[in-house]
């Protein structure tokens, strides 16, 4: 079976091409070099004390993002259940400080946590750096009010809406100084994010806002995968050797919660197809990594993880900022961007941000002619665009109507997020699903709004065919509704019926009512497991706290040499009796319905299924066979 | 900064083949026979894939742990960390990530492994929390006593049934989810998303129904390997997987021709 197994030796190391593999060398240092990082605005003396683990993880860093977008994935297609999606890379990285890089905490923090980020398998060798190269070729050396600049918080500022969000947030409501770093990964977001920063310092004082906008750009040949699922460890990286530069131990990133969980809104959406870039587990395993490196806690930390997107949208207009939104970029097709139209309508976070923009009623502070698509009455033409927006409202429109068992019976994913919270998993899961009830009933309120606006239009059938409102609600007669979600199955929440059995030491039998008795080493070993039963009953315990006797007890207890010789006198006893029962019933209990074995404890009587009673209790007395209970026919009475 | 990719069908005959009986409007019945024998590779690279050997078995495990008086720790032996005591939802999120961890020191994660993975911690969602007072609020005594019933043969075998049911929708889902778009609109199959959606559902209930064969051999299945043997072991899941997806296969085309 083929796999997409990639070499990656960095630095400008070289080595032996691997059978099977294909080595990628990509060069920080080297001159030319295909991998190349600038950070301005940071001075001259802070970068003078800048620690080697700190350079480390930005070259580090640099290294998987260049690989992550070197190497391809495969196509749309996803051939053989998409194979070539994930990928095996095995990186051989020269460092300054080997001994913290190589060390279990920090190499296991970084290999997970890259794992789930990317779902990719690495393996990464540290080799020490034969030739430490001078590190303030990486940092340009700006203004003198750079150099005594120390911010309150270091935000990651992407230049969309919930980066500026959060940042207007911190300023107008906490009176915050912020350091806010981007990553410069195109032209076309620089001058957006640029802009907007200027706009913070005009607002809110020139003194409290510091942009770092960092370059990281690749050699063309570098940049063929455009999926970038480790972009933000590399904007983690960035913003986290920013915030100890300053003194800081925290970097916040906003994002709101619905986007950070990214559940999958389609049944194609497997695993990291639906980007974690901001997901919950990520950012713990930032912060072990982070701390695992810097040797002290440092805190990665999403605000607006419980908040949706139009929540936050409305949290810019609450503190006096909405005339910025239309500046903000939230598309992902940066190479579809014109000044005409800055967002492609056609992604899902151009659909996202429409539908929260409208939510909010901001929607004079985004104009419609800036998507290319729009996002109601825009042609969708056949192909995953469709499908996306159309996922989109379906998803919302489902959990809209659904209950919180039937949200997590459907969404899997929410188990790998309600461990990564400092509240019981409970709480958070109580969280996620109010949370996703909020956003899909957002999103069903806007729908529900343009249908009425535009009915005569859907009544008279002047909408384009593959627009969204025409896709969603059909605009002949007959159109459908989205049928209700599926019922979870119900299981009955009560344990199979009663086996009640009498213990007869003087017979030395156990007496089963109406199927029969058992007699010779069956009942010993019944007989032998019913006095901790009995002990239990009458201490009122839980079955679960019913106690097992040890395997090593029951053999002495039953005279067996060996455990083999055990199970097999187990088995008989189970086979006798579901004879018995068969007899009597028709239809044997399962084996574990008399005699419990679970690994590590041992055996016991079913709590659940067996109770103990007096031999004068059970039907005919103790026969065992005699006077059936009504609706019951004993052996002989039947045909 | 989030992002969801999305694909197309593959061009091969087989599924060039469900397109076109998609366009052609066949029934539901006609569609899962017609895309399982498309997916049939996929299906039977279950019985060697990781993540699907690893959720399935801690899936039979989990109930018996819930049987006894050290829950916590027993799942514990079994590489689920909880703290103690459990609710349902922790044991989930414990199950998850032990399968997480398992693929990750054994490599090979695959797309039918991460739906197994996702579609055994649904199934224990989606059998477990029906019969407690509410999702939330249990106390983690109910919650053990809830699971733990699910070790009787008869309770496993539902287990089991959802488990195979919600992995062959998803997996039928996974490819067809990349086509039924196109099928929407005037003159079309579907005259809108909501119809389409009803096709999901309709499959959805399908593949439930095919299922039902797993639920009638997994109880014998489970009780002979839990109580009458050694143990239930990861081998023990390798062998049945494939007989499992073999006989819903069998189900889906004997459902099918009994439409015709």
């Amino acid at each position: 079976m083929p796999t997409n197994e990639r070499l990656v030796l960095c630095g400008g190391l070289s080595g032996p091409r691997k059978p099977g593999s294909v080595n990628l060398s990509l060069d920080r240092h080297g001159r030319p070099g295909n991998v190349h990082l600038k950070i301005p605005d940071i001075s001259k003396r802070l970068v003078a004390n800048i620690p080697d683990a700190l350079v480390d993880l930005l070259e580090i860093a640099c290294y998987i993002y260049a690989a992550d977008s070197a190497i391809l994935r495969g196509g749309p297609a996803d051939a053989q259940m998409g194979m070539r999606w994930r990928r095996k890379l095995r990186f051989v990285i020269p460092v300054r400080r080997l001994d913290l890089w190589s060390s279990a905490p920090v190499a296991s923090a970084l290999v997970e946590t890259l794992s789930f980020l990317s779902e990719d398998e690495y393996e990464i060798e540290f080799r020490s750096l034969s030739e430490i190269p001078v590190v303030d070729t990486y940092f340009e050396f700006p203004t003198e009010e750079a150099t005594s600049f120390r911010p309150d918080e270091v935000i990651l500022f992407s230049g969309g809406l919930d980066s500026l969000a959060g940042t207007v947030e911190r300023m107008a409501k906490h009176g915050k100084k912020v350091a806010l770093v981007s990553h410069r990964s195109s032209p076309k977001i620089t001058s957006v994010q640029r802009y907007l920063a200027d706009q913070l310092r005009s607002r809110f004082g020139a003194d409290r806002v510091l942009h770092v906008p960092v370059w990281v750009t690749l050699d063309g040949s570098l940049g063929r995968e455009l999926t970038h699922r480790t972009r933000s460890f590399l904007f983690a990286a960035l913003g986290a050797v920013t915030a100890r530069l300053f003194g800081r131990d925290q970097i916040s990133i906003f994002e709101n919660g619905v986007v950070s969980l990214n559940l999958p809104s389609v049944a194609q959406v497997v695993g990291a197809r639906a980007t974690r870039t901001t997901h919950p587990q990520v950012l713990a395993g930032f912060r072990r990594l982070l701390g695992n490196v810097l040797c002290s806690p440092f805190d990665v930390d999403n605000p607006f993880i419980w908040l949706t997107k139009a929540e936050i949208v409305q949290r810019i207009a609450d503190n006096g900022c909405s005339d910025l939104i239309r500046y903000t970029r939230s598309c992902t097709r940066v190479h579809e961007m014109t000044i005409m139209h800055p967002h492609c309508g056609r992604c899902s976070q151009c659909v996202d941000r429409r539908f929260a923009i409208i939510a909010a009623n901001q929607d004079s502070e985004d104009p419609p002619e800036a998507y290319g698509v729009d996002l109601f009455q825009g042609k969708r033409p056949r192909g995953p665009d469709q499908e996306m927006a159309l996922a989109y409202v379906r998803s919302a429109s489902n959990v809209n109507q659904i209950t919180d068992i039937a949200f997590f019976a459907h969404y899997g994913e929410t188990s790998r997020v309600v461990g990564f919270f400092p509240e019981s998993a409970d709480t958070v899961a109580s969280r996620i699903f109010d949370l996703h009830q909020r956003h899909a009933a957002t999103v069903c309120r806007v729908f529900d709004a343009a249908i009425t606006s535009h009915a005569p239009a859907l009544r008279e059938g002047r909408l384009s065919s593959d627009c969204l409102l025409s896709l969603v609600v059909s605009q002949r007669e007959g159109g459908s509704t989205y049928p209700s979600p599926s019922d979870v199955p119900a299981l009955p929440a009560t344990p199979g019926p009663e086996i009640r059995i009498a213990i007869d030491t003087s017979q030395k039998r156990v007496v089963f009512d109406r199927w029969g008795e058992l007699k010779g080493v069956s009942a010993s070993l019944i007989t032998a497991l019913a006095e901790p039963f009995r002990q239990a009953a009458r201490d009122e315990l839980a079955p679960e706290h019913y106690p097992f006797t040890e395997t090593s007890k029951l053999l002495s207890q039953n005279r067996c040499n060996d455990g083999e010789t055990l199970r097999r006198r187990i088995k008989r006893c189970r086979d006798t009796i579901a004879d018995l029962a068969k007899k009597a019933d028709g239809a044997p209990p399962s084996p574990d319905a008399i005699i419990e074995n679970l690994q590590w404890h041992g055996y016991r009587l079913n709590p659940d299924r067996i109770r103990i009673v007096a031999l004068a209790e059970l039907s005919g007395g103790g026969t065992g066979h005699a006077s059936p209970p009504k609706g019951h026919a004993s052996p002989s009475q039947r045909p | 900064m989030g992002h969801v990719r999305l694909g197309v069908l593959l061009k091969s005959l087989k599924w060039r083949q469900v397109v076109e009986e998609l366009r052609l409007g066949a029934g539901v019945g006609e569609i899962a026979a017609l895309a399982a024998e498309a997916a049939e590779t996929s299906l039977q690279a279950a019985a060697n894939d990781p993540a699907f050997l690893h959720a399935f078995w801690l899936l039979t495990q989990v109930p018996l742990a819930a049987r006894g008086p050290a829950f916590a720790e027993d799942l514990g032996r079994l590489g689920i960390k909880v703290a103690d005591p459990p609710s349902l939802m922790s044991v989930v999120a414990a199950l998850s990530d032990a399968v997480d961890r398992h693929v990750r020191a054994q490599g090979g994660r695959t797309d039918l492994g991460e739906m197994a993975q996702m579609a055994a911690v649904e199934s224990l969602t989606a059998i477990v929390a029906p019969t407690l007072p509410s999702l939330f609020g249990p106390g983690p005594e109910e919650v053990q006593r809830a699971i733990g019933r699910l070790a009787a043969g008869d309770r496993f075998s539902a287990l089991a049934r959802e488990f195979f049911a919600r992995l062959t929708q998803r997996t039928l889902d996974y490819y067809l989810s990349r086509e039924l778009a196109n099928h929407i609109g005037a003159g079309e199959r579907f005259s809108d998303d909501a119809a389409r959606s009803g096709f999901d559902h309709a499959l959805n209930r399908h593949c439930r129904e095919a299922s039902r064969i797993v639920e009638e051999f997994a109880g014998g299945w489970y009780g002979k390997n839990v109580y009458q043997g050694d143990g239930l072991t990861p081998d023990d899941v390798r062998r049945f997987a494939p007989v499992a997806f073999k006989k819903i296969r069998a189900e889906l085309r004997k459902r099918r021709d009994a439409d015709e």
